[in-house]
Formats: structure tokens, sequence, C-alpha cells
């Protein structure tokens, strides 16, 4: 596997999380009323956070796999 | 509760830092590495968790809601660019035994003192309130813990004073135990890593007790406070200091933070021992990061709720304390106690090699420069170590006392990350722009650090009381342009963002300027090349020669002895020469051990230091640019070359494998021709010859009866056609296996096939007078395959049974099928064949060539025949036979398409 594979991911991942971190994608979910009793925001916010450790843990630990069959 | 309950327990809670730092030197030092994994690695980088978050985050909740979360999120965006940046940094730092970020970006800038000086002080400007705001919040959470029992005042400014001199000690017994700052501080990590433990659990209860204790779960806080009109504005963003400018700029700022401030630059990239750790750190130091946050607002909004007057950043301690929880306080106040001391902890390490090697010891060296003279200059770079910390720490005390007390945690927090932020351009340009100069780092910074003064210091000292409040609104010697929260006249942004966009927008520009319109020194030229491209270089990195000069070996000995000691000076250069096979016996020092001397002292005094400490034992000449750049270029070309060499090599090898199994293929085959030809030949002149001697016998008795005349002519006519059969099969068989024969498939009824062709033989069978039993099934047996072709192989095989078996025998076909085959069994009661030939009697003229064993009976391409046109089938076909009883030939043909026609 091309090894620049998973330099690209990560910076695609990046360029990702700066755009769903941030103005003005948050503005949709910038209001004030509860979700079964969560703020809106709130839980946007933790949800995609969630969503992207597992995204850096996807990229970070498939990739093992194949190295150690590399090896 | 009790002044000394309180301080008993922050006192055992140190000595078990202590313990567990003493235990993981021991392990070190017995090769059993404690912290040799990515766990404790990741558990390290969350240092960056102080009393800004145990305490701070809650504070600014409460009043910007969910803007907070900026600072965790940017440190999240900033893993996914770990791989890529941090890896490159470490491996830069690891090569070139990096100790500091000061040190890193003077290396980068060809090993200058004036711009390692310059970083040293504005990180320690920059960050000394950030220390003192740790002590702030640790006194705070003693006052406010022991005012539960205590009202009167207690000696609160004794306590806070008596913590940081704890600290330096411990600082100091674990943090400058050798004189070689690269050399990893195993305890302080595994330290770091059990107080990053100890500040999430005790966080955690404290969440859960608020929140499940007092209140009835998240959703109950957050719907009640969605009745108070007053509340509201804490679920969205927006207004001062929330908006998306500042969301957007504390993002970047602590994007910024993760990587460079000098805390974070010490756990992630000095005290790093292995980049695969990286790995694990990039999706749980995010993890660790998002678990620590999620009670943050429930717990900010609850104590809105509960209204219990307090300051908001004490909420976590004082709402349990008001609840008669007086075991969780204390739990928790250790909680926050571990979160601001693993930070002063780190980042007074991390400043005292800064201050010690930038500062004070090119001070130090330009009074005596005469090297071997001064004796071991080892325990003075220890207590010029050892004494930095303690003034930082004294004079992180005395900001407490002076300022910090009028401002929230937060807010002194984010000016440190702001002058922070200015290192980045000269670091990450250092790193991917080869162009960057030394002049366009020392300008940048400056200007930087110019305007973040302004917009940043200058109002926190107006606000301290120690400048006048007219520069506020008149600007700097009252110059309206220079008003320090509207340079420029620019209006409507919060103080950090203006600062941030002023500070880093003209101080990249300026660098990146400055930078093109300036030559490089040589040395900054080589070490550009070695931070850009430092995967190619790392690889080749110590056998490259930049020295020209003539140190002797005597005196780079006494250089490191000067540094190390006597004992370890001789031990490291022992063992690199013999590593790399120098003579250290020589007067004249091998090239590359002066280049190793310089980084084994780069570690200790930093790289500026030791690149005059062995130049000035070196006498080097000063290489020209084209020489260094040139000399980099060639080793790079070489390594390509020799790559693609090798690459060549393998392919001709390969080739030549080929070539060679080409060639003992065509021998073999050569070999089989000959053999052909001559069987064929042979096979050809046994008719021929009794033709000819048949046609004598006529030509030359003319007179011969009739009768026997005829039989004559009858022989000859019987031989020709068994040479036009031989002649047939011959071109057969070729035919066969040069893959010329096409095959004509269409669906065959085996049954009504093997029935045909055994009729065919019927005049054999009856001549020969044996049995011939056919077990074929009732109903149609369908397979795809040539029919001529197929009905060849079932009469060579059976007039061969025909041949081979004696009068009074019998002979049986019968059919059998299973998934994906079906069997011909075409057996007879002939002399059998011995076991080892019933392969050999599928080749071509096995009988002609054992003519010995029989008297030939047919032409021997019998079977060959029948295994190329089964095979052309992708069948198989073999012999089953023992000596004396009969022997049974099977052949398969195969039935994807076979199926039953009940007839």
């Amino acid at each position: 596997m091309n090894p620049n594979r998973k330099q690209q991911q990560y910076i695609i991942l990046f360029v990702a999380l700066l755009l769903l971190f941030n103005f003005p994608l948050l503005s949709i979910y910038n209001k004030a009323s509860l979700v079964n009793k969560v703020p809106l925001l709130y839980r946007y916010v933790f949800l995609a956070w969630l969503a992207s450790i597992l995204l850096l843990f996807a990229i970070t630990e498939t990739r093992k796999e194949k190295e150690r069959r590399d090896e | 509760m009790n002044n000394w309950i309180i301080i008993a327990a922050a006192l055992a809670y140190l000595i078990l830092l202590f313990l567990i730092a003493w235990y993981a030197e021991k392990r070190q030092k017995s090769g059993r590495s404690l912290i040799n994994n990515g766990y404790v690695y990741a558990l390290s980088l969350a240092v960056y968790c102080t009393a800004w978050t145990y305490y701070g985050s809650v504070g600014r909740a409460s009043t910007h809601g969910l803007e907070f979360l900026t600072i965790y999120l940017g440190p999240t965006i900033m893993c996914a660019a770990f791989w890529p940046v941090l890896r490159k940094i470490i491996r830069i730092c690891k090569t070139q035994r990096i100790n500091s970020i000061a040190d890193f970006i003077s290396t980068r800038y060809g090993k200058n003192f004036s711009i390692a000086s310059l970083v040293t002080i504005s990180c320690v400007v920059g960050i000394i309130p950030y220390i003192a705001i740790q002590l702030k919040a640790i006194s705070a959470s003693f006052e406010l813990l022991s005012a539960g029992n205590n009202p009167q005042a207690s000696p609160v400014n004794d306590t806070t004073f008596y913590v940081t001199i704890a600290l330096t000690l411990f600082i100091i017994f674990f943090g400058t135990r050798s004189v070689d700052a690269s050399e990893k501080h195993e305890g302080l990590v595994a330290a770091i890593a059990a107080e990053s433990v100890v500040k999430f659990l005790a966080f955690i209860a404290a969440g859960i007790f608020i929140t499940y204790g007092i209140f009835n779960g998240a959703g109950d806080i957050f719907s009640r406070a969605m009745e108070r009109k007053e509340l509201q504005h804490l679920f969205t963003l927006g207004g001062e200091g929330a908006g998306p400018s500042s969301w957007l700029s504390t993002l970047v700022l602590s994007m910024f933070a993760i990587i460079f401030l000098p805390r974070q630059f010490q756990v992630g990239v000095v005290e790093n021992l292995r980049e695969v750790h990286l790995k694990k750190a990039i999706w749980l130091f995010p993890l660790y990061l998002f678990a620590i946050n999620i009670f943050v607002l429930p717990i900010a909004i609850g104590g809105m709720l509960l209204g219990t007057g307090s300051d908001a950043d004490m909420y976590v301690l004082s709402i349990p304390l008001a609840h008669g929880q007086q075991w969780l306080s204390l739990f928790i106040f250790i909680g926050g106690f571990s979160a601001a001391t693993g930070m002063i902890i780190v980042e007074t390490i991390a400043l005292s090699t800064m201050v010690s090697n930038n500062l004070v010891i090119p001070l130090l060296l330009s009074r005596s420069l005469s090297v071997g003279s001064q004796g071991s200059l080892q325990t003075t770079i220890l207590w010029v170590r050892r004494i930095s910390i303690l003034l930082i720490l004294l004079i992180a005390y005395a900001y407490d006392k002076a300022v910090a007390e009028q401002f929230s945690l937060v807010s002194i927090g984010l000016v440190s990350f702001a002058a922070v932020a200015q290192l980045v351009p000269a670091l990450l340009g250092g790193i991917y722009w080869k162009e960057a100069s030394k002049a366009g780092a020392i300008a940048g910074l400056v200007t930087g650090f110019l305007i973040w003064t302004i917009t940043l210091v200058i109002p926190s000292m107006v606000n301290a009381g120690l400048l006048p409040d007219a520069i506020m609104q008149e600007g700097i010697f009252g110059q309206g342009w220079l008003r320090p929260y509207s340079l420029m006249g620019l209006k409507g942004l919060d103080p950090i963002t203006h600062s941030l966009f002023w500070s880093l927008s003209l101080n990249t520009l300026v660098f990146t300027l400055t930078s093109m319109y300036t030559r490089r020194s040589v040395q900054e030229t080589y070490q550009a090349e070695i931070f850009t491209d430092i995967f190619e270089q790392s690889r080749y990195a110590d056998n490259k020669v930049v020295w020209k000069g003539n140190a002797s070996v005597r005196d780079l000995k006494g250089l490191l002895q000067t540094f190390l000691g006597e004992e370890r000076a001789e031990k490291i250069l022992v063992n690199y020469a013999n590593r790399h096979k120098i003579d250290l016996a020589v007067k004249r020092a091998d090239p590359r051990l002066t280049n190793f001397t310089e980084k084994i002292l780069s570690g200790v005094i930093g790289s500026a230091s030791a690149h005059i400490m062995v130049t000035s034992v070196a006498k080097a000449e000063e290489l020209g640019i084209e020489e260094v750049v040139n000399m980099l270029r060639e080793s790079q070309q070489i390594i390509e070359l020799n790559k693609e060499l090798r690459k060549k090599s393998s392919e001709l090898a390969k080739a030549g494998e080929q070539l060679q199994a080409a060639n003992s293929q065509l021998r073999e085959m050569d070999a089989m021709k000959d053999e052909f030809l001559y069987t064929v030949t042979h096979e050809l002149r046994t008719p021929l010859t009794s033709i000819r001697a048949l046609a004598e016998i006529v030509h030359d008795n003319p007179d011969l009866p009739d009768e026997q005349q005829q039989h004559y002519l009858g022989a000859i006519v019987k031989e020709t056609e068994r040479l036009s059969h031989l002649i047939t099969q011959v071109l057969n068989l070729e035919r066969y296996e040069s893959g010329r024969q096409k095959l004509h498939m269409s669906s065959v009824n085996l049954t009504q096939l093997i029935r045909d062709v055994a009729d065919a033989t019927l005049p054999l069978i009856k001549e020969k007078q044996v049995e011939l039993k056919l077990h074929l099934p009732d109903s149609m047996l369908l397979v795809e395959c040539d029919k001529d072709l197929v009905s060849q192989v079932i009469y060579n095989l059976l007039s061969n049974a025909i041949k081979f078996t004696p009068e009074e025998g019998s002979i049986s076909i019968t059919t059998r099928h299973n998934y994906d085959e079906v069997q011909v069994w075409v057996a007879d009661t002939g002399k059998g064949i011995p076991e080892d030939l019933h392969e050999l009697i599928f080749d071509k003229f096995f009988q002609a060539r054992n003519q010995t064993l029989t008297k030939p009976q047919g032409s021997g391409l019998g079977l060959a025949i029948c295994k190329k046109i089964v095979e052309l089938h992708q069948g198989k076909i073999w012999v089953e036979s023992k000596p004396g009883l009969g022997s049974t030939f099977i052949f398969t043909l195969p039935s994807t398409k076979t199926f039953f026609l009940n007839g």
C-alpha cells in the first residue's frame, strides 16, 4: 500500500474537522432548544467530536494490520 | 475542613507522585521502562489539561456557554495532523538532539544565539502568568476548602508559598538529575501520566455528584435552565467573546498550543520515546479531552441554578462542599491540585532548560572560552538549571500575588496561548520552507511579540494599575492608531481575536518577506536542508560530514569531559568509535567524531552553544555555501542512484533466472523432439520393411500361384493401412499438443456414445471371443464435450482392452457420476500392468521403447492421444491395475452441465 495514503487520509480529515467544528456549519445547530432534554448545539458538538475520534482511530489502527502483514 | 488535613493530603499526594517517579526511574535503570508505551505517552500529553480545564472551563461555560470547548476541539483537530507534522518534528529533534522549543528554532536558523534567547525570553514572559494562575487555583481552592470549617482567614499566602517551595524541590529532584537535557526523564513522565489519571477521576467524580447527586441528571439541569430566560443564552454561541470570529481564533490558538506550548513540546517531543507511540495518542488523547469535558456544561449551569454565589471558577469544588461532602471535596481538591502541579512541573522544567541553555550558559561560556581550563562544568550547569527553576517559580508566585488575582483563569491562559502562537510561522516555515531565513524568523518574531505586548500585555498592566487608564482610550504615547484594543482603528473584535489577527498576520508577512530578500549563511542552508527533508536525511545523517576543520581527538574528548564528566565522556566516545570503526588513537579527529561531539553537546547546552564550543576547538574553515549544498545533494543523489541500481540488478537477476529456466526447458524439449523423431522413424520403418519385403517377393517371383500372390498383396495393403494410421495418429497428437485442435463442444449423451463405440468394435470382440458387459444407466447422461474426440478415447481404451484380454476373458464399461464429473471405467481381465508403469504408459511410444517386454501391439500413441484429449476437456485419466488381475482405465469429464433425463 502506498505509504502516502495514510498521510492523505489524515490531511483530508484535518480539513474536514476544521469545517465541522466551525461557523457557518455550527450556526445550523445554534438554537436555544432542547432535544430529549439535551441542548441542540451540545448534542451536535459532542456527537461530531466522538465521530472524529472514531475516524482518527480507524485511520490510525486499521493501517496497523496492513503494516503487520507487510512485515 | 481543618487546614492540617488538607495540607497533609496535599503532601501525601506529592509523596505518592515522588514514589511513582522514583519507581519509574528504577525500572528505567533496570531496562524495563514503565513508560515505553503509547498509553502513558497519551496520558502525559494530557498535561495540557491544567487548573484552567479543571476549574476555569466551568467558569468560562457559566458566562460563554459552549465556547470553552474550542480549547479542546482545536487539539482534536490537530491530532489529525500529528502523524504528518508532529512526527516530523519528533524525528528532527531526535536526530539533532534538540531539547526545547527555543533550541529547535535556533538550530533550524543556523544554531544562533540571538534567536534562541529571543524565543526564550518571549516564552518566559508569556508563560509565567500561566504558571501563576495554577498557583492561584491552588490557593483559591485551598481557601475555599479550609473556609468551610474555619471562617477566620487562614495563612493561605504562606500555604501557596510552601506549595511553591515543595514543587521546586520535587522538580529539581526529578528534572535536573542528568546534565543531558535531551535525556528522557522517565520518572517525571510517569508522575505526569499518574496526575492525568487523578485529575480525570476527581473531575468525573465531581461531575457525577453534581449532575446525578444534586440534580436528576444532565437532562434535568438543561430543562430547568431552559425555563430561566437569563440562562438560555448558554445553549447557543454568540455575543461578546463567543461569536464566529472568536470561536475561530481560540480554535486556532489551541491548535498551536497543543504542540508548541513549552510543556507540550517537552512531553510530546522531547520526552517521546518512540515515534509509534504517536499512534495511540492520536485517538486516545482526544478521547481523554472528550470525556473530561462532558460534565463541564452541566456543572456550570447547575451552579448557576443553585446560585451558590461563589466564583463560577470554583463551582466544581464549592457545590459538593456546600452539600456537606467533605471527603469528596477533599478528593476534588486533590484532583485540581494534580492538574495544577502537573502543568507547573513540566512547564518549569521546559522553561528552565531554555533559560539555562540559551541565556545563562552562553554568558558563562563567553567569559571563559578556553576549554579544559575550567575543569568540569557539569555541576555548574546543573546548578544554573536548579536556580532557574527556583526563580521561575518565585516570579510566578510574585505575579500571582500582584496581578493574577484580578483575572479569571481562562483569560490569562489565552494570553499565554497567543504568545506561543507567535512562534508558529518560524517553526512551521522552518520545517516546510527551505528559503526561511534567520533574519526573517527574527523579524517575524519581534513583530509578533511587539504586537502581542501592545494588544494583550499593556491592557492587563493597565487593569492591574501599573499603567494609566488613558492609554486604552488615547493610544500609546497618545497615538490614536495605537489603541491596544483597536489597533489601526480595527474594532468589533474581542481582545484575543484582535491581537491574534494583527500579530499573526503581520508576523507571517514580515517573516516571509524578510526571508525572501535576505541571504542565508552556510550553516542555515545546511540546517534548512536537514529540517525540511528530515525523513530523507535522517537515514544517513550520522555519516554526513560538514566539518572541514582540524579538531584533535584530545580536544574533543576534553570538551565532552568538561560537560559530561570524565567517565561518561570516555564511555560515549569509545562506544561511538567502536560502532563506526573510528580510530581514537590518531591525533586528528575523524570529521564524524567532531559532528558527534557537537550533537552530544547540543543535548547538554543547546545547539548554539555546542556549535560555538566545537568550532572553537575544530578551528573550522568556513565552508562555502555551494560546497555544503553540493554535499547534501550529492549524498541524496547517491542514495537515489543506489536505490535505482539495486532495483536494476534485482531485475537483471530475475531476468537471468527466467532465461535459465527457459533454456533448460528448451534443452529438454529438444531432447524430447530427438527421441520422438527417433521412435517415429523407427515405427515407420517396421511396416515399411515388411511392405518392401512382401513387394520384393511378389516382384521377384512372377510365377507365384495367384492364391499366394493375393495373400502377400493383402498383407501389403494391411501394412500400408497401419502405416497411414500411424501417420494420422502422429499428426493428431501433434495437433493436440500444439493447441491447434479446437474442441467442437456439444451436448452429448454419453450412454448412447458408449453403445455406438461398442457396436463398432463388435467384429473385433467376436474375433477375439471375449465378452463385453455394459453397465450403463437407463437414463440419458448428457455431457458437454467434443463428440468425435471423446468417442476416439473410448474406442482406443476399448480396443486396447480387447487387445490385451485373453480369449474367454471379459471387458466391462461402467459410468459413474457425481456433482462435478462423470467417470467412465473400462475394465479388462488382462494380465495387468505393474504399478511403476502406471504413469509411464501414457507417454508417447512407451510401448515402442519397451519392446523387450512384449511384442508391440499398436502404435504406442493411443494412450498418449487419449490423455491429450481428456486433458483438453479438463478431465483426468489414469489406470488402476495389479499384475494378473486385469486393469481398469478410468477417465473423467467435468460435468457442470451434466444432468439426467429419465428415458
